[in-house]
């Protein structure tokens, strides 16, 4: 999307009344340019393509200078604004947007006798194409009884009676204008009138809401964010009935003008943690925005750590349920990934299903995630610890098996793990590129193949391939994505810790890690709550889940105005409360 | 969104608690069976007295302006001159603690896990990690240590139950009916070491909420008996299994004792040697406390709050702490250093500074009511430094 | 201050990662399984190391015990102190001696005092050494670690795995270098070791040695073993066969529960022994066995185990050595009521001993 032109600083200091003299060394210009054409033609045919172009930009300029001009003749003209000249605007727009083949300019005549020059503006494809010829172009080309006296009262007209658009708003500056068309909208210019109507014909090109292909789970709703704003937004609506439901638009990218909508409930969310975001968001100086990682990575309290402070689902379900939490969402248009944030580290561990299945299979599952994580972090850098530094650690027997399967093996365990973990990380690469088919051909030919000929051909040994793989598999059972490179990176640091140190190299380590994660703070909400601090009432909900009617407040470290999870009130004391609260406020 | 600067109460005690309990839990209870005999039981029960005395003897201290730490209202009943004296004798026993267990631990690893591991790199990777934990001050030093601290403390009772069946010397737990009193306080002055460093109270005290503190306290103290009694099974689990006189001659008897824990069919079967590995923990906190309460004594005579002069600070302390347990060419000269020099004065640093300090409050009382509504121009400096560390 | 940080990380990073320091993959170090000490002539040490050979570590996991190769070799050293004969031993092979894993530590009943006691002395001061491996006193430490068990598995496992259970032997005679060490350092007991021998079927373990002053002064036969097992809690499965009338009965099965109480009498020490005796009747042949017969049967039992008892208990006196530790709570509480008579061993020698057997038969088998 191109941005609208800004005019030069010299033509934006000329404003004020039409009384500046016309530019008339341009049109000499462009005759001396077309004689000098036709002259040099002649001489050498290499530079008449140059000298083609050099006219046809010409051509350009006179064209914009003509508009500006028009819109400088214009009563209070001024170059900023559209001045009432239809010629005018349509010499400008073509010479900004109107290059672009899905810019269409149509002039036209409004009223069946009446035939008042008219320009309509719109791109192709972004408007509804059907309501342009059934409730603009046609009612306006068959109108009856238009005034004529005044185009002031035309336009009125126009808007009152003629167009059928649902939402028709008046604009007459430039970049607003050129801003709208871009967006979807279609512009009305009318002969005489300094104003333009900006019709909202917009029609996104949108899929239908489909189900989260990133998180699947077994029970619970399905539905996924598209990347339509709009459509984000009714898809919380339909979850979230409560009037306090707040959605407040931001646009992000100089040059992108995305359009962000940052999601709180008015009666829970702390108001410091609504207005710090906001803040944050308002930082962002970037030319374009097109993913929401790209807003996400501003809206980080530190940003070099390895651990990730934002979240980020396409899950409905699981917005709505941090939203009612007491959290903001951000929605970013053209993504289809929701942001949330703050988070702790235990918010990765959640997902829908937790909530969505019993709180036993809850508690099992998120007991095996704990030990896949162990599993997945400490085996392979305990394997290198009790098999080169301490080794008196391990059963006689166990040492003697591993010694046994080792022996003739060329690579200390330390670069057998490298080995294997390179590989596993191509594999793993090349799966996630591959089509689907593929990928489970290779999964297959890597793990099978792979691991039996590197046994065989004796350049790593058997432990390892079951130790290597029981590591991958535990590192990606982090439920949450953002986590899995974070596990990947602190594997190496404890591998190299378990190198030179052994146990006591692990054990640093993990402290090392675990202050960098109570150090975490995000938006003030400690990110290991509720270990770091503890915070006991919410153990509940945290390894283990409990039935749900214990869950009955919400963290303690978001600050919500209404810290309670369930209240035993009716929907009219709740929208009562509300209603309170906002006069409260408003005192 | 406001950085954190409080401690909740139960942070106050586990720092309290880890501010004590790495220190001498390696090479307890050797000196206290030495001297005190079959009376060692009753010279630990004295230790434990004396040190809930004292403790709660600090937290009078702390009462006197729980709002600030200690040298930031001790100008007002001393001469600028002592107080100065009193801050760099406190600098200078912190920094001695933290070289002793330093040290300690180094040798100790050196022994028993890593002994061809130059000792430079055994304590340099531990002085980092302890800066590391101190590095973000002190809110995220207390939540590691609520994260961390139960780990080795549940694990070191497990062990200690394990160690049941290999108990062989049973008889010297039982107390003896007549109290010998010369080595019953010998023992218990000698092994007074295991309490050493809940002084940190006096930099800490002011972080919890006023309207919190007098719950701290009583937490601390709740923490400091439920300590006490870790002790005393680690003390009936160590004498039982060693015997009273070969305890006596062991230089590190509970790692000895967690040596003989050998459980058949888990991954790591030398359960106790990893437990010795994560009281490496404790003695991390104890460092980390102990760096961060050396510069909170120090920074304010500065004029300096910030975090980066913090850290500043932070990284010498470490570093002068790890060149100095360098020093020390072996265990035997340590634990000289240890018994000479550091019991005798930071026994009388822990005993006798809240007394003298009591009693000069109580002296300049007499003399001139406190002014509540005044406040001291010359110690405005001085007071909170913390606000924006943490 | 943060690109300073960058630069010490850094560096200590370069520091910690260019050398191996402590890091020994497990198959470049010689793990010895077992460690015999025995006497060398000219009053020297010699120090043997078993070493699994490789097929031996892959018969571990392959199954295949009985193979042709032997599983494990030897490594000699003889030195005046340890240190040396480890020192000579360690420059016969390339690779690093560990004692990480040591199972069984062989001492020979024929080893000087001194010899003896430097290696005691060494062992506990060597934090590498796993403490809890077994500590065995043998006639040969030679021909002790060269035996190769028939079953083809590595001796050091098969013993560990002997010692480590409880009721595997008649006696569960367990000793571990940790018992050794606080047997010397902790007074009012004497140290004893189960007496490992290499026989004609492989290990014979049912004898003990008893020792004074660094040297082994008794060695019980196996019925003394047993008999003086049951006072220190050792015997699981003994067995008892006397004669009662004509016929043999014969019990199984026995297992002690003792309960000592010291006192001091006319100047010397009074040690009374109960013994809590249950156990099976293996053999009867004299008819029925009623209650008050079986009263009978366990009475007679009772007396006899006593006797046992009291024999072995009184060698040990005439021996001057206290292997189970009466005296140990009173050389700790009363440390000078026995001063006069010099040490525990020589008021133990004067002690007067009574020995009771309560002895109950739970088990009678499938016959009246």
């Amino acid at each position: 999307m191109a941005r609208p032109h800004r005019p030069s600083p010299a033509a934006r200091d000329v404003t004020g009344p039409a009384t500046a003299a016309v530019p008339a060394w341009a049109e000499a210009a462009v005759r001396r340019l077309e004689a000098s054409e036709q002259a040099l033609a002649r001489l050498s045919p290499v530079v008449v393509p140059l000298l083609t172009e050099v006219v046809s930009l010409s051509q350009r300029l006179e064209q914009w200078l003509d508009a500006l001009t028009a819109d400088l003749r214009a009563p209070q003209g001024n170059l900023d604004r559209y001045g009432g000249n239809v010629e005018a605007a349509h010499g400008r727009l073509l010479a900004t947007v109107g290059t672009s083949p899905d810019v269409i300019l149509r002039r036209f005549g409004i009223g069946r006798t009446l035939r008042w020059p008219a320009l309509l503006a719109f791109v192709d494809g972004l408007v509804d194409a059907a309501m342009i010829d059934r409730d603009v172009l046609g009612p306006l080309q068959s109108a009856e009884a238009l005034p004529v006296h005044d185009p002031q009262s035309l336009l009125n007209a126009v808007q009152e009676r003629v167009v059928a658009v649902g939402h028709v708003t008046v604009e007459n500056v430039w970049d607003q204008l050129l801003t709208k068309l871009v967006s979807g909208n279609a512009l009305l210019f009318l002969e005489g009138v300094p104003e333009a109507l900006v019709l909202d014909t917009v029609k996104y090109p949108q899929r239908s809401v489909g189900r989260s292909q990133t998180e699947p789970s077994v029970l619970g709703p399905q539905e996924a964010f598209t990347e339509i704003s709009l459509t984000q937004m009714n898809l919380l609506r339909l979850r979230i009935q409560s009037p306090g439901l707040r959605f407040t638009p931001l646009t992000v990218g100089n040059r992108s003008l995305t359009q962000v909508v940052l999601v709180h409930l008015d009666d829970v969310t702390n108001p410091a943690l609504v207005s710090a975001v906001l803040q944050r968001l308002r930082t962002i100086r970037r030319d374009s925005v097109q993913t929401a990682n790209e807003v996400a990575e501003y809206l980080a309290d530190r940003r070099w750590t390895l651990f990730p402070q934002t979240r980020q689902t396409d899950r409905v379900e699981w917005v709505a349920r941090e939203v009612m939490t007491g959290k903001v969402a951000v929605l970013v248009a053209n993504d289809p990934f929701a942001i949330i944030l703050p988070n702790t580290l235990m918010d990765f561990y959640r997902t829908t299903q937790d909530y969505a299945s019993s709180f036993w299979d809850t508690t099992l599952t998120r007991i095996v995630r704990l030990v896949a994580l162990f599993v997945g972090i400490y085996l392979m850098p305990l394997y290198i610890a009790l098999t080169s530094v301490n080794t008196d650690l391990i059963p006689t027997k166990l040492l003697l098996t591993i010694a046994g399967s080792r022996a003739g093996i060329p690579f200390p365990p330390i670069s057998e793990v490298i080995i294997m973990w390179v590989i596993i990380e191509v594999l793993r690469e090349a799966s996630v590129r591959l089509p689907q088919q593929m990928a489970t051909t290779l999964g297959t030919v890597g793990a099978v193949v792979v691991g039996t000929a590197i046994v065989k051909a004796g350049v790593v040994d058997d432990i390892m391939i079951v130790t290597v793989t029981l590591t991958a598999l535990g590192l990606f059972t982090s439920p949450a994505f953002e986590l899995t490179s974070t596990w990947r990176w602190l594997f190496w640091g404890f591998i190299a810790a378990a190198y030179v140190f052994g146990i006591y190299g692990i054990v640093l380590m993990t402290v090392a890690v675990l202050t960098h994660v109570t150090s975490l703070e995000n938006y003030g909400v400690p990110y290991f709550s509720p270990w770091g601090p503890l915070r006991v009432r919410e153990l509940a909900d945290s390894l283990v889940r409990l039935p749900l009617p214990f869950l009955t407040r919400r963290p303690l470290s978001l600050r919500t105005v209404d810290a309670r999870l369930s209240h035993r009130r009716t929907t009219r004391q709740a929208v009562d409360l509300y209603a309170g609260q906002r006069r409260a406020r408003r005192r | 969104m406001h950085p954190r600067r409080h401690i909740s109460p139960f942070q106050f005690a586990l720092l309290i608690a880890a501010s004590y309990m790495g220190f001498g839990i390696f090479q307890f209870p050797r000196e206290l069976v030495l001297h005190a005999g079959p009376d060692a039981l009753w010279g630990l029960l004295l230790e434990f007295a004396w040190a809930l005395a004292a403790l709660s003897l600090w937290f009078r201290v702390n009462r006197l302006h729980p709002d600030r730490p200690l040298f930031a209202f001790l100008p007002r009943y001393l001469p600028r001159s002592l107080t100065d004296l009193v801050a760099g004798v406190t600098v200078a026993l912190h920094l001695l603690l933290a070289v002793v267990a330093l040290a300690n631990f180094g040798f100790l690893m050196r022994t028993y896990f890593l002994p061809e591991t130059p000792l430079w790199a055994i304590d340099g990777a531990f002085v980092l990690t302890a800066v590391y934990i101190a590095w973000y001050d002190i809110a995220p030093l207390a939540r590691t240590l609520e994260t961390v601290f139960t780990v080795p403390a549940l694990l070191s009772i497990f062990i200690g139950l394990l160690l049941i069946g290999r108990m062989r010397f049973g008889y010297a737990l039982l107390p003896t009916t007549r109290l010998w009193i010369l080595p019953t306080l010998r023992g218990a002055y000698y092994d007074a070491y295991l309490f050493f460093g809940f002084e940190i109270t006096m930099v800490l005290y002011p972080l919890v909420r006023a309207e919190e503190q007098a719950t701290a306290e009583r937490y601390a103290l709740w923490a400091m008996v439920m300590t006490c009694a870790f002790f005393l099974f680690g003390y009936a689990m160590v004498l039982g299994v060693e015997g009273p006189f070969f305890l006596a001659r062991i230089q590190w008897p509970t790692v000895s004792a967690n040596r003989l824990v050998d459980i058949e069919g888990l991954f790591v079967n030398k359960l106790g040697l990893l437990v010795v590995v994560l009281w490496g923990l404790m003695l991390l906190a104890f460092l980390a406390l102990r760096l961060w309460c050396v510069i909170h004594d120090v920074m304010p005579s500065f004029g300096s709050h910030r975090l980066p002069a913090y850290r500043l600070w932070l990284v010498t302390a470490a570093a002068l702490t790890l060149s100095a347990a360098l020093a020390i060419p072996s265990i035997a000269p340590l634990s000289q250093l240890l018994m000479t020099v550091v019991l005798p004065a930071m026994l009388g640093y822990i005993l006798g500074l809240p007394l003298f300090i009591l009693a000069a409050a109580r002296f300049a009382h007499r003399r001139r009511p406190p002014p509540r509504a005044r406040r001291l121009t010359g110690t405005r400096a001085l007071g909170r430094p913390r606000s924006r560390l943490v | 201050m943060r690109h300073w940080g960058k630069v010490v990380v850094g560096l200590s990073l370069m520091g910690l990662l260019s050398g191996c320091w402590s890091n020994r993959p497990v198959e470049r170090r010689n793990l010895a399984l077992m460690l015999g000490v025995g006497p060398a002539p000219h009053h020297q040490i010699r120090l043997i190391f078993q070493i699994p050979t490789r097929s031996g570590l892959t018969g571990l996991t392959k199954g295949s015990g009985a193979s042709q190769e032997a599983s494990f070799y030897l490594i000699e050293g003889v030195g005046a102190t340890m240190t040396d004969a480890f020192a000579q031993a360690q420059a016969k092979t390339t690779r690093d001696l560990y004692l990480g894993q040591v199972e069984v530590v062989a001492f020979s009943t024929r080893l000087p005092p001194t010899a003896f006691e430097q290696a005691r002395n060494m062992f506990s001061r060597l934090g590498s050494l796993d403490k809890t491996a077994y500590a065995v006193a043998t006639p040969s430490v030679r021909r002790l670690l060269a035996l190769q068990p028939r079953s083809g598995e590595l001796p050091g496992i098969i013993l560990a795995s002997n010692f480590g259970c409880l009721s595997c032997n008649v006696e569960h005679l367990e000793r571990t270098v940790w018992d050794m060490e606080t047997a010397h350092y902790n007074r009012g007991i004497n140290l004893w070791l189960p007496l490992l021998s290499a026989g004609p079927h492989g290990f014979e373990i049912n004898q003990m040695a008893v020792y004074a002053q660094d040297r082994p002064v008794l060695i019980l036969t196996p019925p003394e073993t047993q008999a003086l097992g049951y006072v220190m809690g050792l015997t699981h499965k003994g067995t008892l066969t006397f004669r009662w009338g004509p016929h043999w009965v014969a019990l199984r099965a026995l297992d002690a529960r003792p309960h000592f109480a010291m006192a001091w009498k006319d100047g010397r020490p009074a040690i009374a022994i109960t013994l809590d005796v249950t156990g099976s009747l293996a053999e009867y042949l004299r008819g029925e066995l009623t209650p008050p017969v079986l009263k009978a049967v366990e009475t007679a039992a009772e007396k006899d185990l006593a006797r046992r008892v009291t024999a072995v208990l009184a060698r040990l006196q005439q021996a001057h050595v206290d292997p189970v530790g009466f005296g140990q709570s009173w050389v700790w509480f009363h440390p000078t009521r026995f001063a006069r008579l010099g040490s525990w061993r020589q008021a133990f020698a004067h002690a007067t001993i009574s020995v009771q057997v309560h002895l109950r038969l739970n088990d009678i088998g499938d016959l009246t």
